[in-house]
């Protein structure tokens, strides 16, 4: 446990890291059988450079999981004891072995050898399933071997994931969103976008990455106005000026197209 | 016996024993864990709606979580959460060999890409393999039947081997005939045969939730068929299955098509026609006779 009462700007060793919890008293039965009982909840607190401090309860496998919720340093100095055994005897060596699982499907996938990828993230993921960058890495993988079935059910997964857009996830739920294009699961691509646009509206890339699927759908119009939306961030994204010239292309062809009700005039 | 799996390719090639084999599909079993009894642990159905469901799908060729969710019994959002768990609890062989250190990573690696490699260069697609058919749709729509019937209520996989008439139906054991009448068009006729050791288990059912007997899954297949029949437009009439000798049901649906196939216990055969009003081998209504 490295926890140490320390002044806002504090070091990274005097950073608090590690274990709290929390007693829970409810009641149990009723009349004569009426008794109280407690109950020890855990969280894994880490305060980071700016002196917030995130709490993410610990899952039964004693691996952080879910979302954080930030506290103050007084706030949970008040609520909550330290509890040093549990860090070290059950989260350190839980967190290492994710970690660890991870870093080898990450390896695994890079050298292409994908089944031994899956294997690994799901090894990480059965002690934490709400591990972000395990479940992109599970995704990716079975969108490489061509499995949008398996891809598919990722997919729901990490749209219910709040945290699975933070910023640090950036190039994974990029590269994500690309496959699922490249995978010509259109639909999918379209609604994992907008679950980002819903919360980033300002980024060029994802943007453009909008049109370019609304494009391939053939949805030149809407595509061509999510452009000009990347465009407006960032005039100088290359590759939006090269799609804004397919675009236009398509729509002048379409529009030179006589429509069925003027060729029934004719 | 086919070496279109794992198991059975790691065993030819000298890689694991027999018995390493049997080990790794008895974890395999106990990680592979079914959405009715996943949703019961976390406690999002109960038993009873579980068997619910599951009856359902007797008659019903759709999966359990769809039915679930129709019925109401489970929430979409829920059931994505519960595919998702299940997909990761779930454990391939060759991941089963790797946890019971029978395999070396690099080994696990290097095999599985030569398994892969196999695969791919004989991977015979149902469609392809029917494309010069007159009984293609037919012959499609008993597959699935069949395919759907034994995954979701034998939990075995199978995999088209060959199209054609069987070679030597002495090779099965167990047979069964399913007829079905489709008004004013004639009858549709599924035999359907198996190994030995595909059609023993039916003898101890292990619990009656997790395998049924091969008689029944049988009948589900025909179950099954009826219901594609019938989204086709056809009016089939409900199925009727009697047991026959495995030569008999191949006599029995005569003049169309046939496909073999494997399951990691072994060889079974389909066959499959539909004989007109006069009783003579025709094409069902509609269908072209090229397939």
């Amino acid at each position: 446990m490295d926890h140490q009462a320390s002044p806002p700007n504090s070091t990274a060793s005097e950073r608090i890291k590690g274990v709290f919890s929390l007693t829970k008293e409810s009641f149990v039965g009723t009349g004569a059988t009426r008794k109280k009982v407690s109950q020890a909840v855990h969280f894994f607190a880490e305060e980071n450079g700016q002196s917030e401090i995130t709490v993410r309860a610990l899952n039964p496998q004693f691996v952080p999981s879910g979302a954080a919720k930030c506290v103050t340093r007084e706030e949970l100095l008040a609520n909550f004891l330290p509890d040093p055994m549990i860090y070290l005897h059950k989260v350190i060596p839980a967190m290492r072995r994710v970690e660890e699982s991870v870093e080898r499907a990450e390896r695994h996938r890079n050298q292409g050898e994908l089944f031994t990828a899956e294997f690994d993230y799901k090894e990480a993921l059965s002690l934490d399933e709400e591990h972000v960058r395990a479940t992109f890495g599970l995704g990716l993988t079975y969108l490489e071997r061509g499995e949008n079935d398996n891809a598919a059910l990722v997919f729901h997964r990490i749209v219910e994931l709040d945290h699975a857009f933070d910023a640090k996830h950036k190039h994974l739920y990029n590269e994500f969103g690309i496959r699922l294009r490249k995978n010509r699961m259109y639909p999918q691509a379209l609604k994992y976008y907008f679950r980002i646009f819903a919360k980033i509206k300002n980024d060029d890339h994802l943007l453009y990455n909008i049109s370019r699927t609304l494009f391939e759908m053939h949805r030149h119009r809407p595509a061509r106005h999510f452009l000009v939306k990347a465009m407006e961030i960032n005039p100088e994204l290359k590759e939006a000026a090269a799609l804004g010239l397919v675009i236009e292309a398509e729509l002048a062809k379409s529009d030179k197209k006589p429509t069925g009700k003027t060729q029934g005039a004719q | 016996m086919s070496v279109n799996f794992l198991g059975r390719f790691l065993v030819q090639e000298g890689v694991i024993t027999e018995f390493q084999l049997a080990e790794a599909t008895t974890l395999q079993e106990r990680c592979n864990r079914r959405l009715g009894e996943l949703a019961v642990y976390k406690g999002l159905l109960t038993e009873e709606r579980v068997a619910e469901v599951f009856e359902a799908q007797r008659a019903l060729d759709a999966p359990f979580g769809e039915i679930a969710v129709r019925r109401g019994f489970l929430s979409r959002k829920d059931l994505n959460a519960l595919l998702f768990s299940q997909k990761i609890g779930c454990r391939h062989l060759g991941e089963c060999l790797l946890m019971l250190g029978y395999l070396s990573r690099e080994d696990f690696a290097l095999l599985l890409e030569r398994y892969q490699g196999r695969q791919r260069a004989r991977a015979v697609n149902v469609e392809y393999l029917l494309a010069g058919s007159g009984e293609n749709a037919m012959l499609c729509l008993a597959w699935d039947a069949v395919e759907k019937a034994f995954t979701r209520f034998a939990k075995v996989r199978l995999k088209i081997e060959s199209l054609g008439a069987p070679p030597g139906t002495h090779e099965f054991e167990a047979g069964f005939c399913i007829e079905s009448e489709l008004a004013g068009s004639g009858t549709v006729h599924l035999g359907l045969a198996a190994h030995f050791a595909v059609a023993a288990p039916s003898t101890e059912p292990v619990d009656p939730q997790r395998a049924m007997d091969y008689a029944d899954v049988c009948s589900v297949a025909g179950e099954y068929l009826v219901a594609g029949l019938a989204k086709y437009g056809f009016a089939p009439a409900p199925a009727r299955m009697w047991s026959a000798e495995p030569a008999q049901a191949a006599l029995f649906a005569r003049g169309g098509g046939a496909l073999l196939f494997a399951s990691p216990c072994g060889r079974m055969g389909l066959w499959l026609s539909c004989l007109d009003a006069a009783g003579s081998p025709c094409n069902l209504p509609g269908e072209g006779g090229g397939g």
